[in-house]
């Protein structure tokens, strides 16, 4: 791992209250606050040009919903973590900074119901059908109940 | 004796249509194995069609979601009489390794009138073989 890199992303950290974690070689971990995100993405991307998003991910945490970046350059992977609360479900977009990112965000919308602010195809939907009611809660959070939704998409047929 | 013929040449050369109900295309890819030359079901008259409305067997591959079962209900509308339906796979026999998730039904049965089971995941070309001229045999 990059000495300088990893330097380098805790003076970042710092100026936003964020942590920096490195549980194992190669892998970084900041925790940053949800108004913060933006700008230390945006110095990843464009003070350390490291522009290689691998994925997002979201993850149900009780109170809270976490937003994970991705983030992969030669042999370390930097993980950007930050919460959302489940009471206001809305996050800033970085579609701005990476535009590849917005299927991401689309995915994260659809599966755990969160808004990104910023994101201009939140009103579309990408792997939930056409026919999802909109007062069913998102089918990745650990409230949904799979037998409700489907008995509400009418998939559960009575056989003779 | 117009119709016999007709039954004749039907039973001769089944025109099929493949549709994927959001399958991970393990059986597709069979499917595709049986009708290159190793398997070469074309022999048996069994041609893939580009159209629905061109078919006399509709091959069905995948689990059935909410996506896909609106449609698969209208392709089995565009085929002509008289048709029949062939379920490939154990995801289209039943849902499969997907069965139990928030938006997978049941089968394909569910939705429209089956002929044909093929089992396995993904079932081998041979015994899409198997079913196709099995059902062919069927066809009277």
């Amino acid at each position: 791992m990059s000495e300088v890199l990893l330097r380098q992303l805790q003076k970042y950290a710092a100026d936003a209250n964020g942590k920096v974690a490195v549980p194992r070689k190669g892998e970084i971990i900041v925790e940053i606050d949800q108004g913060k995100v933006k700008d230390f993405i945006s110095r990843v991307v464009n003070d350390l040009r490291i522009r290689h998003l691998s994925t997002m991910t979201g993850l149900d945490l009780g109170q809270n919903v976490g937003i994970i970046y991705h983030f992969w350059r030669d042999k370390d992977t930097i993980h950007v973590k930050t919460p959302v609360p489940k009471t206001q479900p809305t996050a800033v977009s970085i579609v701005e900074i990476i535009p590849g990112a917005i299927l991401y965000e689309m995915e994260i919308h659809d599966m755990f119901g969160i808004t990104f602010e910023g994101n201009p195809w939140m009103d579309r939907k990408l792997l939930l059908p056409d026919t999802w009611p909109a007062d069913l809660a998102p089918p990745l959070l650990k409230s949904s109940k799979p037998a409700e939704i489907r008995k509400r998409l009418q998939l559960e047929v009575e056989r003779k | 004796m117009l119709e016999q013929v007709a039954k004749w040449a039907r039973k001769r050369s089944p025109w099929v249509y493949h549709i994927n109900a959001s399958s991970c295309n393990g059986c597709d890819i069979e499917l595709v194995a049986s009708l290159t030359p190793r398997y070469d079901i074309e022999r048996f008259g069994a041609v893939l069609v580009p159209s629905p409305r061109h078919a006399d067997v509709l091959v069905v591959t995948g689990t059935v979601n909410a996506q896909t079962r609106d449609r698969l209900k209208r392709v089995y509308e565009q085929v002509p009489e008289p048709k029949h339906v062939i379920a490939v796979g154990a995801c289209a026999a039943a849902g499969g390794v997907f069965k139990g998730c928030y938006n997978v039904g049941q089968g394909v049965q569910d939705v429209i009138p089956v002929d044909m089971f093929i089992p396995g995941c993904p079932p081998r070309p041979e015994a899409i073989m198997y079913g196709v001229l099995k059902l062919l045999g069927e066809v009277k």
